[in-house]
């Protein structure tokens, strides 16, 4: 079985957790002995260089199964691509390495055309989309937050999303959503991360059935030779768990604010000292309010007394996950929009750092509120504030979080779910995959859906 | 005071206000408080024998704030105090000739002249006026003078003429027509205006406009059918975005070999964009596309006259860009009109609004009783009956009196023998009903099929402009002049 992967981006040029995953899976496919390939998409927020002139698609680093979409006109209003030679060049490349199946991860950067494509160039093969976040859904970056006073929204309609975009008409919400759906009528099957994902792409009207549910991959970075090392010499150390951070991008919807604001509270309410380490980049994404925020707090223009010490690390790879995660004891995830997955959850649970998240989306449904980690509900800066106390203070609770951590999904289990689907066999995938403990604790504490 | 005269000091001594306001500084004299105030307050000038004398009272106040000239068109704008002294009329001519054109002015609000002249009611202050004016006037200074009822006449120093191109020309008197302001209805205002004339002089300007209509481009993408099962035809104005959605939704209901899409552009700006879709939606949706892009807009009327010409297909189907097909059945109704031999008849749709409510099911024509009387004239309406209920769930096709250009599905012999919309409906309103009504004339069928169920995304297909505004009446009066017999009748 050929594969080829398609990802929005290259986790190597641009961070996020949507390429990260593909990356994973694909890594994952490729030491599962796959003929699998890795198409990622570059836009031009990226390195320029990378564009060669004329080119569509080129290869990437010299790796061999490893290539670049060069993104040069994607119309993010209808997710259209307007190049025509782009669309031309994909259907030629799919002609050549003739895939038997096609497993996108995105339609940004590349356009619905490319799904349509790639149905009408491999009329035989198995399409397949990973639903990573819910940018068909919402027209507001798929974080389903409504743009005017920034409430949590639950389901789109025309009017609904008219309120959030005055200058579009409620029709043209409908039109987006039928050009959306007509663009996914050609996929087998999709995936989603987390049961939440697929409820609620579910409720929006992808059929239920068609929606498989496999967690994303991340190897597990807990098993490095320079973590195994640290964690034996902390055994036995016994000292205050009071260090907090942060992994993630910087971004508004990170919900970074709610931290900033916890801490003051915390610095009012309570005597304790704490660390809160920030791992992450992206800042340029964000918006100008929060930057200013944020700069402000790193540079120490708070206000708070000096036992609260914050400590900006900037961003990280993956690989530099044992030492970041060294310095903390907990990871906090205080998403302000419904995350889908979670990758930090994964990291968090691989490295036994139990996590203190938003009780949303799939953070709420990975996190065991009171087993392996503590849920607040989101936005709540008070509630924040008082888990933190917790944290600090409540003896044993760190040791009972973390010793019941689930770990992260592991590569192959992901692998292995992907492929039955991949092969038809959803039924097979759905007894096989996955196997980390977390998701089988899910699954069986949980009606089906 | 003492230094003042006795008349002014008088006026002050007997209205103490007026006293403590030159004192203040809110008027600078007496003399201009009565003027400008007092007199229209009722107040008197102390002594008969002290009146201010005639050449103390400013004359008639005015002014003209606009010139615009085109080849064969002049437009005047400008302001009058007349209270006194009526405007009878603006007469215009060479600069040191005689006058050739004179005309009743027309009049319009002016609430910055209201505010200058410290009015407190409403008052039309505003004259303009459009004239046709003749050769010999063509590249000469324009003088305009200003005739009284009392007889006087103002010479009044034009403002520097602007000169323009009759189609800008056009553009920017039916702009200010549409937003000009006036105590009284809008309707039988211009109803009466363009009845003594106007009508006839825009429709003038018009004819100049169309004869310049020059199309810039065209192209044809994909594959054209040898002998297309139907070709839809379209006129976009001001929003691309809808040449490749449309021709999406339909490629989602059915495969689009037996079509051509023909899409007649009236907005320059946008022909390459439109072509770069065309393009696209050729190649991705496997379907013939012809775009054909004009210099100008040229109008619903024009356009689709000009698409048709294009088209091969024996049926057609004049579609507005924001109408996209409900399902796959709308499509097979499609199919099963062009495949059959429908007769001598227009078939219109069920046009649906995006909440599902039904948008259009036929049309009907309406006396505007109360327009009627305002106007002194017939004024017609063109009514969407349930238009916004919920859908009856009808299936029979039924006769109706008018369907509307959004959807409709003819012959193109038909079309041809009947010679086309109405090019002289200016951009786009009435020549759908009116295409109606001359296929009733001629004893035709007008159908609505609610198996041609579509989406109709009213109001979100094309942009409006100021000149659409003021096209608005234009076009509602030559439709109620040219069909009030034909309707009163029926």
């Amino acid at each position: 079985m050929k594969i080829l992967e398609i990802s929005l981006f290259h986790p190597e040029l641009i961070r996020g957790g949507a390429q990260q995953a593909a990356y994973e899976l694909f890594l994952g496919l490729l030491q599962a002995g796959c003929d699998v390939a890795l198409l990622a998409s570059a836009d031009l927020s990226g390195p320029g260089s990378l564009f060669k002139p004329g080119a569509v698609i080129t290869g990437f680093d010299g790796r061999a199964k490893e290539f670049l979409f060069l993104s040069r006109a994607f119309d993010p209003v209808w997710m259209r691509n307007l190049d025509l030679r782009a669309l031309k060049a994909f259907a030629a490349f799919l002609r050549d390495r003739a895939p038997d199946v096609v497993h996108f991860h995105h339609f940004l950067t590349f356009g619905l055309e490319f799904f349509l494509i790639a149905r009408r160039t491999l009329p035989k093969a198995r399409l397949f989309l990973t639903l990573h976040e819910f940018l068909a859904i919402c027209r507001a970056d798929g974080h389903m937050i409504r743009t005017f006073d920034k409430t949590l929204c639950t389901a789109s309609s025309p009017v609904r999303c008219h309120q959030c975009f005055p200058d579009m008409a409620p029709e043209l919400f409908r039109l987006r959503e039928e050009w959306i759906k007509q663009a996914l009528a050609v996929f087998d099957g999709f995936i989603a991360p987390t049961r939440f994902v697929r409820a609620r792409y579910g409720s929006w009207g992808l059929e239920p059935q068609r929606i498989h549910v496999i967690p994303n991959a991340e190897r597990d970075h807990a098993g490095l030779d320079s973590w195994k090392e640290r964690a034996s010499a902390e055994a036995g150390r016994v000292r205050a768990r009071n260090r907090f951070g942060f992994f993630g991008q910087l971004l508004d919807v990170k919900g970074l604010d709610i931290v900033f604001e916890a801490l003051a509270i915390f610095a009012k309410r309570c005597e304790e000292a704490l660390i809160f380490e920030i791992n992450g980049t992206n800042l340029t994404f964000a918006s100008e309010k929060f930057r200013n925020r944020f700069e402000d707090f790193v540079a120490g223009r708070h206000g708070m007394p000096a036992r609260i010490e914050i400590i900006d690390n900037g961003g990280y790879a993956v690989t530099d996950l044992p030492a970041r995660m060294a310095r903390i004891d907990w990871v906090l995830v205080p998403s302000i929009w419904g995350e889908s997955f979670g990758l930090v959850l994964s990291e968090a649970f691989m490295f036994r750092r139990p996590p203190i998240a938003s009780r949303i989306g799939g953070l709420a449904e990975r996190v065991c509120h009171e087993r392996d980690g503590l849920l607040f509900d989101p936005g709540d800066a008070s509630a924040l504030a008082d888990s933190l106390h917790r944290a600090i203070t409540q003896e044993g609770l760190w040791e009972r979080l973390s010793a019941a951590s689930p770990g992260a999904p592991s590569v192959e289990s992901v692998v292995e779910a992907h492929l039955a689907l991949f092969a038809g066999e959803s039924g097979k995938a759905k007894r096989q995959a996955p196997h980390s403990p977390e998701i089988s604790r899910r699954l069986r504490s949980s009606s089906s859906l | 005071m003492d230094a003042l005269p006795d008349p002014e000091r008088a006026y002050l001594a007997c209205y103490p206000d007026v006293a403590g306001a030159v004192e203040a500084g809110t008027v600078t004299s007496a003399l201009e408080h009565f003027l400008n105030y007092g007199r229209f307050e009722g107040r008197v000038w102390p002594g008969v024998s002290s009146v201010p004398p005639a050449s103390a009272f400013p004359s008639v106040p005015h002014h003209c704030d606009a010139t615009l000239l085109s080849r064969g068109f002049l437009f005047v704008e400008g302001w009058i105090d007349d209270r006194f002294d009526r405007l009878a009329g603006v007469a215009t001519g060479p600069a040191g000739g005689e006058t050739l054109l004179a005309a009743n002015p027309h009049r319009h609000r002016r609430e910055d002249v209201e505010r200058h002249l410290a009015l407190s009611s409403p008052f039309e202050a505003g004259f303009w006026q459009l004239f046709e004016i003749p050769p010999e006037m063509a590249g000469r200074p324009i003088a305009l003078r200003l005739e009284l009822a009392s007889g006087e006449s103002i010479s009044v120093s034009p403002a520097n003429p602007v000169r323009l191109a009759v189609r800008e020309h056009l553009e920017s008197f039916l702009g200010f027509y549409g937003r000009r302001s006036l105590i009284g209805n809008r309707v039988a205002r211009a109803f009466a205006e363009l009845e003594a004339g106007l009508g006839e002089t825009i429709a003038r300007m018009h004819a100049v406009v169309r004869a310049t209509y020059q199309a810039s481009s065209e192209g044809h993408y994909g594959t054209r059918p040898a002998k297309p099962l139907l070709s839809f035809v379209c006129c976009l104005y001001g929003i691309p975005d809808f040449l490749f959605l449309q021709i999406a939704r339909f490629a989602h209901h059915a495969n689009l070999e037996r079509f051509e899409f023909i899409y007649v552009n009236n907005t320059p700006a946008l022909e390459e964009v439109l072509h770069r879709d065309a393009e696209l939606a050729a190649m991705l949706f496997e379907t013939s596309v012809r775009v054909i892009s004009f210099d100008q807009n040229t109008g619903f009327s024009y356009a689709n006259n000009v698409g048709i010409t294009r088209a091969r297909g024996r049926t057609i189907a004049l579609i507005n860009p924001d109408v996209f097909p409900r399902e796959a059945t709308s499509l097979d109704a499609l199919v099963r009109l062009a495949s059959g031999k429908a007769g001598h008849a227009i078939t219109g749709g069920k046009l649906f609004y995006a909440d599902g409510t039904v948008m259009h099911e036929g049309m009907t024509f309406v006396p505007d009783l109360r327009l009627s009387a305002l106007a002194r004239s017939p004024v017609w309406t063109v009514e969407h009956p349930r238009k916004g209920f919920p859908d009856r769930g009808e299936r029979k096709t039924v006769k109706v009196p008018a369907v509307s250009g959004a959807l409709m599905v003819l012959d193109r012999a038909d079309f041809e023998e009947i010679g086309g919309f109405d090019e002289r409906f200016l951009y786009g309103h009435y020549e759908d009903a009116d295409l109606c009504l001359r296929f009733a004339d001629k004893g035709w069928d007008v159908l609505c099929d609610p198996a041609l169920a579509f989406w109709h995304y009213e109001g979100c297909g094309s942009i409006r402009r100021e000149e659409h505004e003021g096209a608005l009446p234009v076009n509602r009066w030559r439709f109620s002049r040219k069909w009030r017999d034909f309707l009163s009748e029926r």
